[in-house]
């Protein structure tokens, strides 16, 4: 669907055996092995952190310290879940404590949004292909961005957590549940009503630009 | 009206999560179903589908370079202020105005410790031999270390009074503070703590150990030093029963041997304990009193020492089969330990006394049982402590065996160790 945007983020079998080598390797006190998981997935935290706070000196304070929070505790990990699941389960917890803290995100009430079904799909097509190169398109590609940024940042953080974990990280609902730590089933309703949340921002951004 | 808002939402709800293809095959058939007879379905899937691309077409913003070693700075920080922490509490003095006390200070350390490497590595890359080492420094109460950080010099050393040349007795097994000290030498350890000289066939293999003991008792706090004449260094705090699981895991690890360093209050002298026993080492941690300290390590230096059998004749080393006038190596002053008297094929060893006692107790014919195990040239045999009581008639004939062991030596320690165990001893690991 994504193309190139493929996350790969279910982990193959191969590099979920990395992890767990890696792991041990810490807890017998080898430093450098963790050096080699926070390389393996600090791009990809840190960008999902990013998107969650909409800051990014914020997103590295929160990156850097779920990772000393994950070294620090990695004694009681007992590998029940995937170290990345462990890993983001520490750091959206800190993520959505910073926006509560902070309330840097205007809050949207999706509430409101839930009899709001149909309407602004011809807005939302008018979206440009990223792969285009035109600086016309490239522009609209941006701005693009922008309005989805601004919406996502409108959103409560419970809802933001499920769609960036979901739309840009790719993660499954159980995987999303595991690191929310919430039934599936308030995964899928969450995703759904923050999906129709953002559509709406998008087509009232988009209407208020014409 | 309720009701089918309801279901129209539950509906909505199956097409963001068919859309995700998180349904199951029925769920799926159901929906699909409704596709295919409902267009405001198909246009919500849609409406749907772009807001999920649109969210998932956002650049990704790759983490600031430097994460890792900021992540490692951290974690080394931490562990630092957490030790200080530790260290407050466990004296009793939690008290969060020395809490803070005892974390500025670390910070200051740090500060110090870093520009010290700074100063080290860019302004003074030569001639000057001496070198400014990390220091176990020792204190029981955070007011000990206020006294001493305001009596040390200015930044960057940072030094404390206290490290190499305390004035005053300090208490033992309390990791405070890492300073930096040009005085100190890597090799000295502040008195009350102990230190183990590793001689190790692979050092690397030795260290592998040591990191797995550190991890499986979950002892965090451990300072690695910087390579010093290629010896690795490490010095932590940890209970008198992991010390001797150390103890045993290094030994058990191939290991030549492994000697206990005391040094002196002064800092200026050591007493170097070869081929210390778990025993021996426990009872030098726990000692509480430099001077029953010192005086332990100095008779367990001697007990320790090769137990050299020396030929009245030519003073050359002897195998057991050599043995056959124990008499004559009774004479001899330089043997210390215990005259063992064995049956024939050494299948008994029976102590007659200790070499200062061996005049009187073989003259009044007292005789000791120590115990069935068979010697093994070369080998340190230990006296059990409960020996004493078990006597046995001396045999001109039987062979002699030199024990490099005192039982009294032994037994004093246990006792010592019973009487006062402390919770966590200072320690430092040099494996060479």
């Amino acid at each position: 669907m994504n193309g190139q945007r493929d996350r790969q983020s279910n982990m193959s079998a191969a590099s979920k055996i990395g992890d767990e080598v890696l792991i041990n390797q810490c807890k017998n006190g080898d430093m450098s092995a963790f050096g080699t998981l926070i390389g393996r997935y600090e791009h990809r935290f840190f960008n999902a952190l990013l998107r969650m706070v909409g800051n990014y000196d914020d997103a590295q304070e929160l990156a850097q310290e779920s990772f000393v929070r994950a070294m620090q505790g990695l004694k009681r990990f007992r590998g029940n879940s995937a170290f990345y699941t462990w890993l983001y389960r520490i750091g959206f917890n800190l993520a959505i404590n910073h926006c509560r803290r902070n309330q840097r995100v205007k809050l949207c009430s999706i509430e409101r949004q839930n009899g709001a079904i149909g309407g602004q799909a011809s807005i939302l097509n008018a979206v440009a292909d990223p792969n285009a190169v035109s600086p016309l398109v490239q522009t609209q590609v941006n701005e693009m961005h922008e309005r989805v940024l601004a919406a996502i940042e409108a959103l409560d953080e419970q809802f933001r957590a499920v769609v960036v974990l979901r739309d840009i990280e790719q993660l499954d609902y159980a995987q999303i549940a595991a690191i929310l730590e919430v039934p599936v089933g308030t995964v899928k309703s969450r995703l759904f009503r923050a999906r129709m949340a953002l559509r709406k921002e998008l087509a009232e951004k988009q209407g208020s630009q014409r | 009206m309720s009701k089918k808002i309801d279901k129209k939402q539950r509906l909505a709800e199956m097409l963001s999560a068919y859309l995700d293809g998180q349904l199951t095959a029925t769920q799926r058939q159901r929906v699909e179903h409704r596709l295919a007879q409902d267009a405001e379905s198909r246009k919500l899937l849609e409406e749907l589908r772009d807001v999920s691309q649109m969210v998932g077409q956002l650049p990704i913003v790759e983490a600031p370079g430097g994460l890792r070693d900021r992540v490692f700075d951290r974690l080394e920080r931490d562990m630092l202020l957490t030790q200080n922490e530790a260290l407050s509490e466990l004296a009793g003095k939690s008290h969060l105005r020395w809490r803070r006390l005892v974390a500025a200070a670390a910070v200051i350390c740090l500060v110090g410790a870093g520009a010290a490497i700074v100063y080290n590595v860019l302004a003074k890359p030569f001639g000057d031999k001496r070198r400014s080492e990390p220091v176990l420094m020792v204190g029981e109460k955070p007011a000990e270390l206020a006294t001493a950080k305001a009596e040390s010099p200015s930044v960057p050393t940072a030094s404390i009074k206290a490290a190499s040349t305390p004035t005053t007795p300090i208490p033992r097994g309390r990791v405070a503070v890492i300073a930096k000290d040009s005085r100190a030498r890597p090799e000295i350890c502040p008195y009350g703590s102990v230190q183990l000289s590793v001689h190790a066939d692979s050092q690397s293999a030795a260290s592998d150990e040591l990191e797995h003991f550190f991890a499986d008792n979950g002892i965090t706090r451990v300072i690695r030093y910087p390579l010093v004449d290629e010896a690795r260094r490490y010095a932590f705090l940890c209970s008198p029963d992991q010390l001797c699981g150390m103890f045993r895991l290094l030994d058990r690890s191939g290991t030549r041997q492994i000697d206990a360093v005391i040094v002196f209050q002064d800092g200026n002298r050591k007493i170097v304990v070869p081929n210390t026993t778990e025993e021996q080492l426990l009872a030098l941690a726990c000692e509480t009193d430099s001077a029953n300290q010192l005086a332990a390590a100095e008779q367990y230096r001697l007990a320790n020492e090769p137990a050299v059998i020396i030929s009245p004749v030519a003073n050359n080393e002897l195998t057991w089969d050599e043995l056959d006038l124990p008499a004559d190596y009774l004479l001899l002053g330089r043997m210390r330990g215990v005259l063992a008297m064995t049956e024939p094929g050494l299948d008994n060893l029976r102590p007659l006394a200790n070499l200062e006692d061996q005049d009187t107790d073989a003259k009044s014919g007292e005789e000791t049982t120590l115990s069935t195990t068979q010697p093994v040239p070369g080998q340190l045999l230990q006296v059990p402590a409960n020996s004493d009581n078990q006597k046995t008639t001396a045999n001109a004939d039987s062979q002699a065996v030199i024990v490099a062991a005192g039982r009294e030596i032994l037994s004093s320690s246990t006792t010592a160790i019973d009487k006062a165990a402390p919770d966590l001893v200072g320690v430092v690991v040099i494996i060479r």
